[in-house]
């Protein structure tokens, strides 16, 4: 699976003909994936790493549903598709999100980096490798801050007398 | 075993579904994806068994379905390159906002364009071809007896006798009904009410059971209810239209109306589409307001007059149908009249309905056609070369691993897009445009009410529109798709080089072919509606108000009650300041709107008498009209003198027209001359040109102008000659009328210049759009003409400033650079004139007095195409002598 890094192939008389891809990162601490053509460089997608990508995390909030389940499992360590969903079978929710619902919203958010992709590795319960994910800083903080969305609305709820009292 | 199979066939179940997904995410998640359902078919073959992974793999075709569809159109990551309509047509969509005049200018000419197509689709769907509001509509027919033997009428009213036979039906015909028109509509809801003239047709009363019309309200008539006076009271139905300009109340059944002073009872309303128009034998086709039995039983009326109407059973040919006419109408001629070949004979009832206005539609949807494919090569050279502005980025996405099909959907989808856009907009538009034709087309026009724009049309148009897109982006996305590595190495963009410019140059040849074309057949309209508009009708239309009256038997019993009442309106009308002179007449010109009575006459021992039967016999048309008419209309009085206030006692005097003094007097001296008519025999006073009863420029029947009393003729239309505009006499004149009678009412009033305008109509639209359409053309080639040479420059800017150099004098290189433009117009010019000869048989209909083949308009045309053409190649051509040739041979 591709990680995040170049998305694409290049067609191969393109590259009998010195066409190649490539990551480079630039001064400004951004990330640049460029196309280098005989006697040019063409740049495709340019995009910032480090401290300023990850102030962009309240673009993401609120997280959709799915989400944050995703980011619930894998805040524990790293899982790989199956088991998170089997996690949240295990939660008792109630609308088990499908397999293709769940692996786009995986790659939804290894494009917004919240999660990444780990190695691959052999699953416990079966001889075969899965792809495993992790969570990253901007992916906890993330689910950190919609944790205390959710917490702050369980409070305001149990004022209204929607929920018991918390027994301490 | 079992469960390693089932687990074997879920793994190629979910592989299967795995390709409802785009390619990008295939490649990146699809096995995960498989993989992750492998481990849930595991888990429930374990836990349930085979029902469990039934309901496991039916939900994996669910998900399969609602995701792949939705990463399809808004995919997860945006680097996506290919497989997702949704980015693509956003792609698609912000380069067209990126080039906001591209954009809006080709919209601009889809929009005007099909804007254009939806009208024409519009008129020729709603009157060719759609069906008619009737059961069974290919069932009915007209019947009209063919008078040949006789007299010139080839298309005759019927006696009542002869729909009885028709009634009697046999193995073909199944029903039969006759109409007439009833003389007189005057109308009040109640004594002493506003009175209004209307349309009443007097039917026999299976007219509604025969066209399958089930009223909306009340009933149809009964067939005692023949024959007014019978000691039953008068019923009348009323068409939906009348019903709500009286009020729509439905109450209005049962109640009495007063028409022409004597009370109807209201028995039935027809319902809102119910819309037919009473064909007349030598007029167009009537509105009917309402309907009234006939008044006697149509067995025991051997009178003519009668439109009849038949209804063949079902499944019936028309050859059948024609037959059986036929025999009945041998039969009738073998009774009636003495067998001298009087025929009968059906004509289908929408096809006599249109048949007038069907030439003017069949041009009218070819136009539209022209105009669509047009349109088309328009859009595809505009889109090829936004393609070769392109080609850079094509080929750096090419590299990138873009397959042909995905570049070549790319322009598919710009033009696709804009086309829907510009079909979407130009229903819009033609909503209004529809109004505005119908607004302007003769009230005579057939189905006129059905004309407007519904969700099908509309729908159709869109339709199209996208299809044109679609199809106009067909040429350059084949040859974007085919642009190879080479101009993405080359490092720049050969701009209009190469392939690109072979298909523009096809394009502009096809444009001047269209524009050829068009620009003749436009140019023998316009010839032929100036022929029209010069012709001299035989009067002088200018400064004339007419308006419609009747003097009806029931106000006004006696013949002489009525000639006293038209003198006083005369003599009020004549006292209304402004006005010169006031006269009536039983049949305005250019109108037949209430045909003209018709009489065959001969004038015995006249000097143009030849002594053959058939010659000297003559259908002429006969005018009743008041005194001072001739003067009043500005007719041409050639000899003798026209009709006076004060007359000859014992003396019926008639005027004659130029076609019955040249045919019976061809020395002159018709004067004193006396034809006889019946029993009493008129006598010529004087000769006059003729005031043209049909068509603006050639003249009809013969025409006898006599003396409206004398006949007992009461005349429908008062005419007046004004210094004044004549729409201002309006209120004066029912002033007038009002304070000689209150009971009667003024309708129709009009000045006789519109009604020589809506006479013309036909040619005035026909002309109208096809000049629009052909100058639309001519722009588009020159449009295409320019590029093609600015293009041609850019890419020959080296060898000129080389031949410039080398001492190439101006002309020489202007002449070198137009060869190219003006080989593409010869060539369409070549191609366009077969063209011509196709379109000549299309217009043949429009065309009046012109030939098709006129050859100082066709060379007019082809001189101003040229004229253009070379205009629009010229002023490129000229930045080629601007080239500074050191300056470029420097660059290299």
């Amino acid at each position: 699976m591709a990680e995040r890094g170049l998305p694409v192939r290049l067609w191969e008389p393109a590259r009998q003909a010195g066409c190649t891809l490539a990551r480079r990162l630039d001064n400004d601490a951004c990330v640049a994936h460029i196309l280098y053509v005989p006697h040019m460089e063409m740049r495709l997608a340019r995009y910032s790493v480090g401290m300023d990508r990850d102030r962009g995390i309240d673009k993401h909030l609120p997280l959709r549903r799915v989400e944050f389940h995703i980011l619930l499992s894998l805040a524990a360590g790293e899982r790989h598709g199956y088991g998170i969903i089997q996690d949240i079978e295990a939660r008792g929710e109630t609308s088990i999100p499908d397999v293709g619902t769940m692996y786009r919203a995986l790659a939804r958010m290894v494009e917004a980096g919240l999660i990444e992709a780990a190695d691959r590795r052999p699953v416990p319960a079966a001889d075969e490798r899965r792809n495993y994910y992790r969570i990253t800083s901007a992916g906890m903080r993330a689910a950190r801050a919609d944790a205390r969305r959710l917490g702050a609305l369980v409070q305001a709820a149990r004022i209204g007398r929607l929920l018991p009292k918390e027994v301490k | 075993m079992m469960r390693n199979r089932m687990l074997h066939l879920s793994e190629r179940w979910f592989r299967l579904l795995e390709r409802l997904y785009p390619p990008d995410f295939r490649d990146e998640m699809g096995s995960a994806v498989v993989e992750a359902y492998m481990d849930r078919a595991r888990h429930a073959l374990q836990n349930g068994g085979k029902i469990h992974l039934a309901a496991l793999w039916l939900r994996a075709l669910a998900d399969a379905l609602r995701n792949g569809a939705a990463e399809r159109a808004c995919p997860a990551a945006s680097w996506r390159r290919a497989g997702d309509w949704g980015r693509e047509i956003e792609i698609v969509r912000r380069r067209l906002v990126r080039s906001p005049l591209f954009a809006l200018t080709t919209i601009g000419t889809l929009t005007i364009g099909l804007g254009l197509f939806a009208v024409v689709y519009t008129a020729v769907q709603k009157v060719l071809l759609d069906p008619m509001p009737y059961k069974d509509p290919g069932d009915l027919y007209y019947v009209w007896r063919d008078y040949s033997p006789i007299v010139d009428l080839k298309r005759g009213t019927l006696a009542g006798t002869d729909i009885a036979e028709l009634q009697k039906g046999n193995a073909v015909i199944e029903d039969a009904a006759g109409l007439r028109p009833m003389l007189g509509g005057i109308f009040s809801l109640r004594e002493g009410a506003e009175p209004m003239e209307i349309a009443v047709t007097q039917t026999s009363p299976n007219l509604f059971h025969l066209l399958g019309v089930p009223l909306a309200l009340g009933r149809s008539f009964a067939p005692d209810e023949v024959g007014l006076g019978r000691g039953r009271g008068h019923v009348i139905v009323l068409t939906h239209h009348l019903w709500n300009r009286l009020g729509a109340d439905p109450g209005i059944l049962g109640t009495e109306l007063r028409l022409q002073g004597r009370p109807h009872t209201v028995v039935g309303v027809l319902p809102p589409e119910f819309t037919f128009v009473r064909n007349d034998a030598a007029a167009p086709p009537q509105r009917v307001d309402a309907y009234i039995p006939l008044e006697v039983h149509l067995a025991e009326d051997p009178n003519d007059g009668y439109a009849a109407l038949i209804r063949a059973r079902r499944g019936a040919s028309p050859e059948a149908v024609a037959a059986a006419v036929d025999a009945v109408g041998r039969a009738i001629d073998a009774r009636d009249f003495n067998g001298r070949g009087l025929k009968l004979y059906p004509v289908g009832l929408k096809a006599d309905v249109i048949s007038r206005i069907r030439p003017a539609l069949v041009v009218l949807g070819a136009a539209g056609l022209v105009l669509v494919f047009m349109l088309m090569v328009n859009l595809a050279s505009v889109l090829l070369s936004r393609a070769a502005q392109r080609e850079h980025e094509v080929a750096v996405s090419r590299a990138l691993g873009a397959n042909t099909i995905a570049i070549a959907r790319s322009t598919l989808l710009e033009g696709g897009l804009l086309g829907l856009a510009g079909g979407a907009l130009g229903t819009l538009g033609a909503i209004w445009g529809t109004k505005t034709l119908v607004a302007l087309a003769p009230l005579d026009l057939p189905r006129r009410d059905a004309i407007s724009i519904d969700w099908r049309i509309g729908a159709t148009v869109i339709a199209i529109g996208s299809l044109l897109g679609v199809l106009a982006a067909a040429a350059p996305a084949v040859w974007a798709a085919r642009a190879s590595l080479s101009s993405l190495l080359a490092g720049g963009a050969v701009r209009g080089g190469g392939g690109q410019s072979r298909w523009r140059r096809a394009m502009v040849v096809a444009q001047v072919a269209l524009s050829v074309v068009l620009l003749s057949s436009g140019a023998l309209v316009m010839r032929s509606f100036e022929r029209l508009l010069r012709a001299d009708p035989g009067f002088r239309p200018d400064g004339l108000f007419t308006v419609r009256m009747r003097t009806p038997p029931e106000f006004f019993p006696k013949m002489s009650e009525a000639v006293a009442f038209q003198d006083r309106v005369r003599h009020a009308l004549a006292a209304i300041p402004g006005v010169t002179g006031a006269s009536g007449a039983s049949t305005l010109p250019l109108t037949a709107a209430s045909f003209p009575f018709q009489a065959t006459i001969t004038i015995p021992g006249a000097p143009g008498t030849a002594g053959d039967a058939e010659r000297d016999k003559v259908l002429a048309d006969l005018i009743g009209v008041r005194p001072n008419y001739v003067e009043v209309m500005g007719m041409r009085l050639l000899a003798g003198r026209t009709f006076t206030e004060s007359r000859q006692a014992g003396v019926m005097e008639a005027m004659i027209d130029t076609a019955i003094a040249r045919q019976f007097f061809p020395g002159g001296n018709a004067v004193g001359a006396k034809i006889p008519l019946g029993e009493r025999s008129l006598t010529i006073i004087g000769v006059v040109g003729q005031a043209r009863l049909y068509d603006v420029h050639t003249d009809g029947r013969p025409q006898i102008l006599i003396r409206s009393e004398d006949f007992g003729i009461r005349p429908l239309f008062f005419v007046i000659r004004t210094t004044r505009e004549p729409h201002s006499l309006l209120p004066e004149v029912r002033a007038a009328v009002r304070g000689v009678d209150p009971r009667v009412p003024v309708g129709d009033a009009r000045a006789m210049d519109d009604i020589v305008d809506a006479s013309l109509s036909p040619q005035a639209i026909g002309g109208a759009l096809i000049s629009a359409f052909a100058a639309g053309a001519l722009l588009l080639a020159a449009m295409g003409l320019f590029g093609v040479v600015s293009g041609s420059v850019t890419r020959r800017r080296h060898e000129l400033a080389v031949r410039l150099a080398l001492g190439a004098d101006h002309p020489r290189v202007l002449r070198l650079v137009l060869r190219e433009g003006a080989l593409l117009v010869m060539l369409g010019l070549l191609i366009g004139a077969p063209g011509i000869y196709i379109a000549k048989a299309l217009i043949r209909g429009l065309l009046v007095g012109v030939s098709p083949y006129d050859p100082p308009t066709l060379l007019a045309a082809v001189l101003g195409l040229l004229l253009v053409t070379m205009a629009a190649c010229y002023v490129p051509a000229r930045r080629a002598l601007g080239i500074d040739p050191a300056q470029l041979l420097r660059q290299g």
